[in-house]
């Protein structure tokens, strides 16, 4: 139950309702978006598992349909990277403010995205983007202050969203259709079979995908306790 | 018994005894201070070594701590995250390289590998691209643990090395960092300068199928080179099944050793253990000091012990010595010289009793020696050869007292030394006639002899030899007299008393001056007796009780009286001479003193006169006056014209001694 176990988990049963609409026979469907409503929780103290993000995984033909670049923004504040989490499609640019009144250097060695901010302060590299057009997940670490810990998202498309403080999200929008559908959570186990299903998705009701992660513990890095130093917030 | 203790002085007993409860004694505290030191000693290095051990792990522990601080920070570092971010094995492993020089030593190897167990680079280039076994074992371990840190003992290239292992985070943990130090000659030593003792690290090899010996391999140590040889030996012998202090003999002495184990258990193929030794011979130099200081003190105590002996020896011999010394001289016949008694303990009372004995056998010998003065050697040997008891007894004895009468007068006309030349050959004459009548001489005084006849030894007829004696003087001063005459001297006349009867004898005097003697009233009468004489104008006066016990002599009466001192009148007679030897006209004269007496008590004044005065017409001119009848004469004159008391009894009083 380590978070530094590298061998694949034990099996976890978890319940997944998969409570997706009945498909009616014969019915000739339209051609419309279907919507996936998301439900999350930790599987060990049931509480709603917010962060955690969800992605229909689209054939390749359909991605570039349902892919909407941007331009996201990671910024830092208190020694931490806000939000903690961001979700952005594959060739979208995100910028990385230092909103602090000390320096930051901020770095990625994930195979994603390798990139380097070095030491920066308020107020600089305010332009500065960096194109993420590789999915995956890319880990944000800072130099300076090895707690911090940040994680862009860089989805295949636009069909992926971060569950809210209730754990909950809906994704609209998604081509009716058998999907692949991946959940992903910074301390959900890796590589854990439940993680991605199949689901059938049509456009007449909406699915709905409840289920409890298995979390490993949070293997951040403890913040240094400097109460000494509160002016430097 | 008696030959084995038989010494020769009672120094040397004392000595041999002394030194026969001092030693044991000293024996025994000796032992048993000696096993305390050995006990406190073993204590000592267990403890020591004990400590010793806690402080290897603890050194180790510290250096784990070094390694892990180093491999963490270090890790960290920008430059090396850089590096690591490239995956360039050749860049990671120069990286560690500058890590571990970084380091100054304390970390001596680095192996990195993926969270999978991949090894990615190993400064030792061991040759195996996925950890296994220990190193397999220990990533499970630290990624069980909660904060991904995970040490153990790993031999590396034949070298055991301590290893630690703690995640690289960038920022999550994608790989593992393991850092490692040796436990070598420099370790060793290290934690020697701390616990003093001496630090080894050994290796037991064991074929798990052979039962022969273990082979034993040194792979540290901080002993000399054959000293290693030897403990290698003894371990090969001993195993690592001990837990406690063992004793294993180098070539300075024993070691105090123990075990901890570092890697594998007893009877895996590798066992690698820390050896802790102290050498016991630093304990017992400490030791041997007080060994020593106690043995010099022990020699002091017998030293002051037999000094005290012998002291104490002499001041019980030396009086002894003078006592038999003074026991030889008695022996010798010296009893002057007493001891003097200075002490109030045995020998004190020994010395007194010594003292109490000489002047009894001096005065033993006194009496012999007068004894043969006083009587005949016969009677002295007689009188030494039974058994006397000296103490008061009564007995029955006649007392004889001689007196020369006039003697006062005789003086007058002679100087000192003719006196007493006169006068011992008066008593010398008379003590040889007593003397030959188996009388014992009492005492002299002056011009009279008390002469005892019954004492200290009674014989029969002891009052017959008395009257004999009395005779025997009054014939032979006659004979003296007539010499005397014939010189022109006066003549000279004894008056003799004798009474028998009970008299205390015993010794008289003070301790250092006895005197064996009697006395009594029969004593006193006897003096009185002898005293008459001259009242009565009689050569010798006998009472009663002694003509009594002395049958076969003429006695005619004289008188009943009371003499001063006694109520009882003692009827007075004088021995005229042994029957049949007196002349006829002596008895007649005595038959008419007789009739003469009964007339008196009869107060027939006129009949007794008329006697008395035929006997004074019969005596010489010159000795009317100075007679019996001359006495008779005087008191019948004065009796005749008064008138008497009723009880008259015809007793004549003398008030006077």
């Amino acid at each position: 139950m380590s978070l530094f176990r590298s061998r694949p988990a034990r099996f976890i049963p978890l319940f997944v309702c998969l409570a997706a609409s009945a498909l009616l026979p014969g019915t000739v469907a339209t051609v419309r978006a279907a919507e996936l409503r998301i439900a999350l929780q930790d599987a060990e103290s049931a509480a709603p598992l917010a962060d955690a993000v969800v992605e229909v995984l689209l054939p390749a033909e359909l991605q570039a349909a349902h892919t909407t670049t941007g331009e996201f923004s990671v910024d830092q504040i208190d020694k931490e990277f806000v939000a903690n989490v961001t979700v952005v499609p594959r060739g979208s640019s995100v910028r990385f403010p230092n909103s602090d009144d000390i320096l930051h250097h901020v770095y990625s060695f994930s195979p994603a995205k390798v990139f380097e901010l070095p030491l920066y302060g308020n107020g600089q590299n305010i332009e500065y983007q960096q194109l993420f057009d590789v999915a995956g997940v890319v880990e944000l670490g800072c130099n300076i202050h090895d707690w911090m810990l940040g994680y862009v998202y860089v989805a295949q498309t636009s069909l992926a969203l971060k569950t809210d403080a209730q754990g909950q999200a809906t994704l609209s929008g998604v081509p009716p259709g058998t999907h692949e559908v991946r959940v992903w959570h910074p301390r959900a186990r890796s590589g854990a079979p439940e993680l991605q299903q199949r689901l059938v998705l049509d456009d007449a009701t909406p699915a709905s995908l409840r289920m409890a992660v298995t979390l490993d513990r949070d293997n951040r890095l403890r913040r240094a306790p400097n109460p000494t130093r509160e002016r430097y917030r | 018994m008696s030959s084995l203790f038989a010494f020769r002085s009672f120094r040397t007993r004392l000595l041999v005894f002394l030194l026969a409860l001092l030693l044991p004694v000293l024996l025994g505290i000796y032992v048993f201070v000696n096993r305390e030191n050995n006990a406190y000693t073993d204590d000592t290095i267990d403890s020591y070594l004990q400590l010793g051990a806690d402080v290897f792990d603890f050194t180790r522990e510290e250096h784990k701590n070094t390694l892990l601080t180093i491999t963490s920070t270090m890790t960290r570092d920008w430059g090396f995250r850089n590096a690591f971010g490239t995956g360039d094995p050749f860049t990671i492993i120069d990286a560690a390289d500058n890590i571990l020089m970084r380091s100054l030593g304390a970390a001596d190897m680095m192996l990195i590998a993926s969270m999978e167990g991949e090894v990615i680079i190993d400064t030792r280039m061991q040759g195996f691209e996925k950890l296994e076994g220990e190193w397999r074992a220990l990533m499970d371990a630290a990624a069980a643990s909660s904060d991904g840190i995970g040490d153990a003992i790993i031999t590396v290239q034949g070298i055991p090395y301590q290893i630690t292992v703690i995640p690289l985070f960038l920022p999550t943990p994608v790989a593992w960092i393991f850092g490692g130090f040796p436990l070598e000659n420099r370790f060793a030593a290290t934690v020697k300068q701390s616990i003093v003792s001496d630090v080894s690290i050994v290796e037991f090899t064991q074929d798990a199928l052979a039962q022969a010996l273990p082979e034993v391999h040194v792979i540290a140590s901080t002993l000399s080179e054959a000293n290693q040889q030897l403990l290698r030996a003894q371990l090969q012998q001993a195993g690592t099944t001990s837990t406690g202090t063992q004793r294993i003999a180098l070539s300075d002495g024993e070691y105090g050793t123990l075990l901890r184990p570092l890697y594998g258990q007893p009877g895996d193929s590798l066992q690698i253990v820390a050896v802790i030794q102290k050498s016991y011979n630093e304990n017992m130099e400490n030791l041997e000091a007080f060994q020593s200081v106690l043995l010099q003190f022990y020699l002091a105590v017998i030293a002051i012990s037999l000094i005290a002996v012998i002291l104490l020896a002499r001041s019980v011999t030396r009086p002894i010595l003078n006592l038999a010394r003074r026991v030889r001289r008695i022996e010798a016949g010296d009893y002057g010289q007493a001891v003097a008694v200075t002490s109030q303990d045995e020998i004190g009372q020994l010395a007194g009793s010594i003292n109490t004995m000489a002047a009894g056998l001096a005065e033993k010998e006194k009496v012999r020696d007068l004894l043969g003065k006083v009587v005949s050697h016969e009677i002295a040997e007689e009188l030494l050869s039974k058994t006397i008891a000296l103490g008061g007894e009564e007995r029955v004895v006649t007392v004889l007292f001689a007196d020369i009468k006039g003697f006062t007068s005789l003086c007058e006309n002679l100087a000192p030394e003719a006196v007493l030349t006169l006068l011992n050959r008066y008593l010398s004459e008379i003590t040889e006639v007593i003397e030959r009548h188996h009388g014992v001489v009492d005492k002299y005084t002056g011009d009279s002899v008390m002469a005892l006849f019954g004492a200290p030894l009674s014989r029969p007829g002891d009052a017959s030899n008395a009257i004999a004696t009395a005779l025997a003087i009054q014939s032979t001063m006659a004979s003296l007299n007539a010499a005397n005459l014939a010189q022109g001297m006066l003549a000279i006349e004894a008056g003799i008393g004798i009474h028998t009867g009970l008299v205390v004898a015993g010794n008289l005097g003070s301790k250092n001056r006895l005197n064996y003697t009697v006395i009594g009233d029969s004593v006193n009468l006897s003096a009185r007796l002898e005293g008459l004489t001259r009242r009565y104008h009689v050569p010798n006066i006998v009472s009663e009780a002694t003509r009594l016990e002395a049958p076969g002599f003429v006695y005619r009466e004289l008188d009943l009286v009371r003499v001063a001192g006694k109520k009882e009148p003692v009827r007075i007679f004088e021995v005229l001479g042994r029957e049949g030897e007196v002349s006829a006209q002596v008895l007649q004269e005595a038959a008419a003193f007789a009739q003469m007496l009964a007339y008196y008590r009869a107060q027939d004044w006129q009949a007794a006169m008329r006697e008395v005065e035929a006997l004074l017409a019969a005596q010489p001119e010159g000795a009317r006056e100075h007679s019996v009848y001359g006495v008779y004469a005087a008191r019948i004159a004065a009796l005749r014209d008064e008138p008497l008391p009723p009880d008259w009894d015809a007793v004549h009083t003398f008030d006077k001694k």
